[in-house]
């Protein structure tokens, strides 16, 4: 019996073991990023096409417009991107040119005559990418502010003039009414919304052939002055702020996406809106062209299933599932030919204007720096509208800058990165040899210190090296290879203005929260010192902000300072005008000092003072009662009490908590990253986020790391030079 | 003692309104988040629906919004005969309704004369619209008329909830913030309990023994602070990526056992305890491990609640790391999620409240409970006589 028993069992263990191992060999897995549709709706069809194909499992992941481009390249980088990913079509270029992405010209011949942006989906001749959702902008205006005017609300603005006309009939400053809306501090926005005017003027940004900058030209100076122009009757700010006030009735004319089509019944269902074509230039010839972009799928190149992946993006992007997606969010293009005739565009006109408006719109130049390029481009539309800097001068530098860029070639690398990790490995063991020989004699201590030391080793020691190393060299963080350059980065930070400007940022916002913070501290550690009740009250009430999270806080103070947020109704409270701009937004500076730094400023102060204010209050506490009661004998003041008897004996925690606060405010960075991306005009950007741009938005690792080593110099600097200047106990003599 | 009498009500006041400014925005935060829809200034009371005032036998009204912020219709409506009853449907996207009958609501139907007639919307069974989005979206609200009657209606208005949880639901299901909040205290609770632990041993390691670069490797730990973590980003996610870590719990945890803070502080508390204690119970036979379990650990109980909290707060709010290191829904933190959770539909502050007052929340209530510990350790521990 056992033997049969036994025998059994091993019989059926290894059929389930082969037909598992049949079907595990089968059985594939596929990723899939993605940022434009409901993920509970790209579920849904992806469940659709895994029942198609049992053999297919797909993995759905849902990224953010604001850090999915950044996710991509940090995976890339890492070699752990997935098989399929959403791109928009400006960054087509240039992860085609490094090598990412699959080439599927020879792929795509069955679909190649029913779908649009096969251009934008193109580098170099071969595409890399398939077309799913179109993006294009048209104008947006509010009939009813048209008829208040005196104008024909069934008669949108058909060119330039018409545009600029009923602009200023709208515009109504004392009623809170702005005629056109501009959308200014964010990285793509604004030149979405010039470039049309540019290119139905003629203009052109690059040639045919991508070698040379043809922005200096006549057509696109006449575009920015009409431009700027417009902006006169403008509400310039970012484009969540546009959203709600056009949906609240307050802006005449806007130039938007499909989006707005289901935001704005949402925001305010009263709100009697259409939807036009790009009004064109009066010129002979001149055509309404529209901005153009667009979602494509790409399949990595690092892709191990291929075939299964192309299958899924023909499924994703075929005209049913299109067709889904566009009933269910009421918001997106799709980018196929056919649609137009499809019954659901007869019975919404609104999203039919969109696609015909598709027909005439371009892309910006498929350049590879292209995401680089729209840096200086974005730049002359800012300070154009909100600085006055004369059109042809902004032109001119701009024009200056991308000419730079394509001169400068962006050679691969030759020495492959895995000989920095050996190099920086050897040096870790080298160093933990050392340490084990010196400290043999001190098991114990040895002991007892070996998980900090291999902390320290391995999470500290070894990043340290690698990136030293980087700093010595040209590190392009897409293709891992890189050449030694000697201390060219270093010498290159000193003439970066961009450092210049964000090594003052950091430098005021040091200065300018420090001493305030440590002031405020310390002059409520005192105060609730006193003989009062409900002191734990009042502790936990000042430290409470210190207890939440940056992005919580972050969050929060971009609420209150929005447009009609708080900070601004409380002015309104108090009768003080201000322009009617998130305080994030606001471009006004002197010397370089911005409201948006300022308010950065504020919000740190108010975060990080309760956090003091303890250590204060505990060092306040160790001060012997009895010293104060002679005073008081003597006849001492509240002040000369202060000076003679609490300030010396708090000098050595002042000096710890000035330098601790110093320490953090130059490395300040989450704020940055998270309310202003660095901007207005890059008024906001701090060393540290410098330090990121350049490692993730232009792809220099190399001067990334420099930035951040000469950053470490001045903060150790800042400390030493602090403690020297304080003269007390040394903390460490203990 | 007049004197001393006044400057502390001025001291209180002053402490009041200091207190108030500060909790202002907390305070605020929370307020947003429990509204439906709007702003601070934008407060959407009720929604007038636009519909046929003589209705034969249906008629409908377009009205696509999420129906879970009102709390009822509120109508004035008369029939033409008297007696006459209506149904009214909310429908969604792809057409899927759900009704109520007036005759709930009006035992003999309307009468001829006007009414005010207010459905819950609560009687509506919602659940069975939109199955596959988590927000109930209504495009149509149809109203027909039972037995070819005529009913009159007007001023119909659906009027929204003044506080609704329905943002702290939505964030945690769809926003899979309850995800990320089992996350962030797994993360949290380990490195919190690995900080106590590791840099205490650390700390006594640096007060108490000799051991050659002992000075060296002890400025090493307040360098560390120095460096900006953003250039160790690359190198740190390469490793990570290399030995199979990304997008797991290890990545998160594992740099983060001990930290330099916790070392720094442990050392100088446990400097100061008398050592005459340690070397009492040397001399009764006591082997190491016991000196530190039974006489440092207990003795710094003060230091370690510093730490404890310290390293929870930290965990629970870093952000960077965990931001570049995780990939996946399921392995993401409360702030990470948070900063990403913002979408196309700017300017929708009630769910980002929503989150952030989910991620807030805990470290807050941690801070008002320990709160005693945090001043007496800091007064006895960080401070010199």
């Amino acid at each position: 019996m056992k033997i049969i028993t036994c025998v059994t069992s091993v019989i059926i263990l290894f059929s389930v073991l082969a037909l598992d191992y049949c079907r595990a060999d089968k059985e594939i897995t596929l990723t899939v990023w993605e940022l434009s549709a409901n993920e509970q709706l790209m579920q849904r069809l992806i469940n659709k096409f895994e029942a198609q194909h049992p053999y297919i499992r797909v993995n759905l992941q849902q990224l953010t417009w604001e850090y999915g481009l950044d996710k991509f390249v940090i995976s890339l980088a890492a070699g752990n991107a997935p098989d399929v990913c959403e791109l928009g079509t400006t960054w087509i270029a240039k992860f085609a040119s490094s090598g990412a992405l699959l080439d599927i010209t020879d792929d795509i011949n069955d679909i190649k005559d029913k779908y649009f942006l096969w251009d934008s989906a193109a580098y170099d001749n071969r595409t890399y990418g398939v077309p799913w959702l179109a993006g294009t902008r048209v104008l947006f205006y509010n009939k009813d502010l048209f008829a208040k005017a005196g104008l024909n609300p069934y008669r949108p603005p058909k060119d330039w003039k018409e545009l600029l006309d009923a602009v200023k009939l709208i515009n109504n400053p004392r009623e809170g009414i702005w005629g056109f809306s501009i959308i200014a501090g964010e990285p793509e926005a604004p030149w979405q919304e010039f470039l049309p005017f540019a290119w139905s003027n003629g203009a052109r940004i690059l040639s045919e052939d991508l070698q040379r900058c043809l922005l200096d030209s006549k057509e696109t100076l006449e575009a920015l002055e009409f431009y700027k122009e417009l902006s006169r009757y403008s509400l310039i700010e970012r484009q969540s702020q546009i959203n709600e006030l056009f949906a609240e009735g307050k802006i005449g004319l806007q130039i938007s996406g499909s989006w707005n089509l289901r935001l704005i019944p949402r925001l305010n269902p009263g709100l009697n809106f259409g939807v036009s074509f790009v009004p064109k230039p009066q010129k002979e010839n001149a055509r309404n062209i529209a901005f153009s972009g667009g979602e494509l799928f790409v399949i990595t190149k690092g892709s191990n299933h291929p075939k299964e992946a192309l299958e899924l993006i023909k499924f994703l992007t075929n005209k049913e599932n299109i067709m889904e997606i566009v009933r269910v969010q009421q918001n997106v293009v799709p980018a196929q030919k056919e649609a137009v005739n499809e019954p659901y565009y007869r019975e919404h006109p609104d999203q039919k204007v969109f696609l015909t408006q598709l027909e005439t719109s371009i892309g910006p130049p498929n350049h590879p720096r292209w995401t680089e390029m729209q840096e200086p481009i974005t730049a002359m539309i800012e300070k154009t509208i909100m600085e006055g800097v004369p059109p042809r001068d902004a032109i001119k530098d701009a024009s200056t800058k991308i000419e730079a860029m394509l001169k400068t070639k962006n050679e691969a690398g030759v020495i492959n990165n895995k000989l920095i990790s050996w190099f920086a490995i050897f040096i870790i063991l080298a160093a933990a040899v050392f340490i084990y020989i010196t400290m043999r004699g001190n098991k114990i201590a040895l002991l007892y210190l070996s998980p900090w030391l291999l902390t320290f080793l391995i999470f500290g020691l070894y990043p340290l090296i690698y990136s030293i190393v980087i700093s010595f060299s040209s590190y392009d963080i897409l293709t891992s290879r890189f050449d030694l350059i000697g201390l060219k980065n270093y010498s290159s930070v000193f003439f970066d203005i961009e450092f210049q400007k964000a090594l003052w940022h950091t430098v005021v916002f040091c200065v300018g929260t420090v001493p305030f913070t440590v002031a405020l501290s310390l002059f409520c550690a005192i105060l609730i010192n006193r003989k009062i009740p409900f002191k734990q009250l009042y502790q936990a009430g000042l430290f409470l902000p210190v207890t939440t999270s940056v992005i919580v806080i972050a969050t929060v103070f971009t609420y209150i300072y929005s447009p009609r947020g708080l900070a601004n109704i409380t002015l309104d409270f108090l009768g003080i005008i201000h322009p009617q701009s998130s305080w994030l937004n606001s471009p006004k500076s002197w010397f370089d000092i911005s409201i948006p730094l300022l308010s950065i400023m504020a919000m740190n102060i108010w975060a990080s003072f309760g956090y003091y204010a303890i250590l204060f209050l505990a060092g306040l506490q160790t001060i012997p009662e009895n010293l104060y009661e002679v005073a008081d004998l003597d006849g001492a003041t509240e002040w000369q009490k202060f000076r003679y008897i609490t300030f010396p004996q708090l000098k050595p925690i002042i000096l710890l908590v000035i330098v601790i606060n110093t320490i953090y405010s130059l490395q300040v960075f989450p704020e940055i990253f998270t309310m202003t991306m660095g901007g207005p005009l890059g008024l906001t950007t701090t060393a540290v986020y410098h330090i990121y741009s350049l490692g993730f938005h232009k792809f220099d690792m190399g001067q990334a790391s420099s930035v951040a080593y000469i950053l470490s110099v001045i903060i150790m600097l800042f400390s030493v030079l602090q403690m020297k200047l304080i003269k007390t106990d040394d903390i460490l003599k203990e | 003692m007049k004197k001393t009498d006044l400057i502390n009500s001025t001291v209180v006041l002053l402490l009041i309104a200091l207190v108030i400014v500060t909790l202002t925005p907390l305070a605020l935060m929370f307020y947003t988040s429990l509204k439906p829809a709007g702003t601070l200034t934008n407060q959407i009371r009720e929604i007038a629906l636009p519909v046929r005032s003589e209705i034969r036998h249906a008629a409908f009204t377009k009205i696509n919004q999420d129906i879970r912020k009102f709390s009822h219709f509120s109508f004035l409506a008369k029939g033409a005969l008297g007696g006459e009853n209506f149904e009214i449907t909310l429908c969604d996207i792809q057409g899927k309704g759900c009704s109520v009958d007036s005759n709930k609501y009006l035992k003999n139907g309307v009468t001829a004369d006007w009414q005010r007639v207010i459905i819950p919307i609560s009687d509506f069974n919602i659940k069975t619209l939109n199955l596959g989005l988590p927000e109930k979206v209504v495009e149509d609200v149809v109203i027909r008329v039972k037995n070819r009657g005529t009913v009159f209606m007007q001023g119909l208005t659906l009027k929204s909830k003044r506080v609704t949880l329905a943002n702290y639901l939505d964030v945690f299901i769809s926003g899979y913030f309850a995800r990320y909040f089992f996350n962030s205290l797994l993360i949290a609770i380990i490195i919190t309990i690995g900080n106590i632990f590791l840099c205490t041993i650390a700390g006594y390691a640096f007060a108490r023994k000799e051991f050659p670069f002992k000075n060296l490797l002890f400025f090493l730990i307040l360098a560390s602070i120095m460096i900006p973590p953003q250039v160790l980003i690359v190198p740190i996610f390469i490793m990570m990526k290399n030995i199979g870590w990304l997008n797991t719990y290890w990545a998160l945890i594992v740099p983060s056992l001990v930290q330099p803070f916790g070392i720094f502080l442990m050392r100088q508390y446990i400097a100061r305890l008398p050592v005459s204690l340690e070397d009492q119970a040397r001399v009764d036979g006591a082997t190491e491990k016991q000196i530190i379990f039974k006489i440092i650990f207990p003795l710094s109980r003060p230091a370690l609640a510093i730490v404890g909290i310290n390293t929870f707060m930290g965990a629970w709010n870093t952000f960077l790391f965990p931001f570049i290191l995780t990939n996946t829904h399921d392995m993401r933190t409360l702030p990470v999620g948070l900063a990403l959770f913002k979408n196309l539909q700017g300017g929708d502050w009630v769910h980002l409240m929503a989150g952030s007052s989910i991620t807030a929340l805990p470290v807050i209530i941690v801070f008002l409970g320990f709160q005693k510990h945090i001043i007496a350790g800091l007064t006895t521990g960080l401070v010199k006589r």
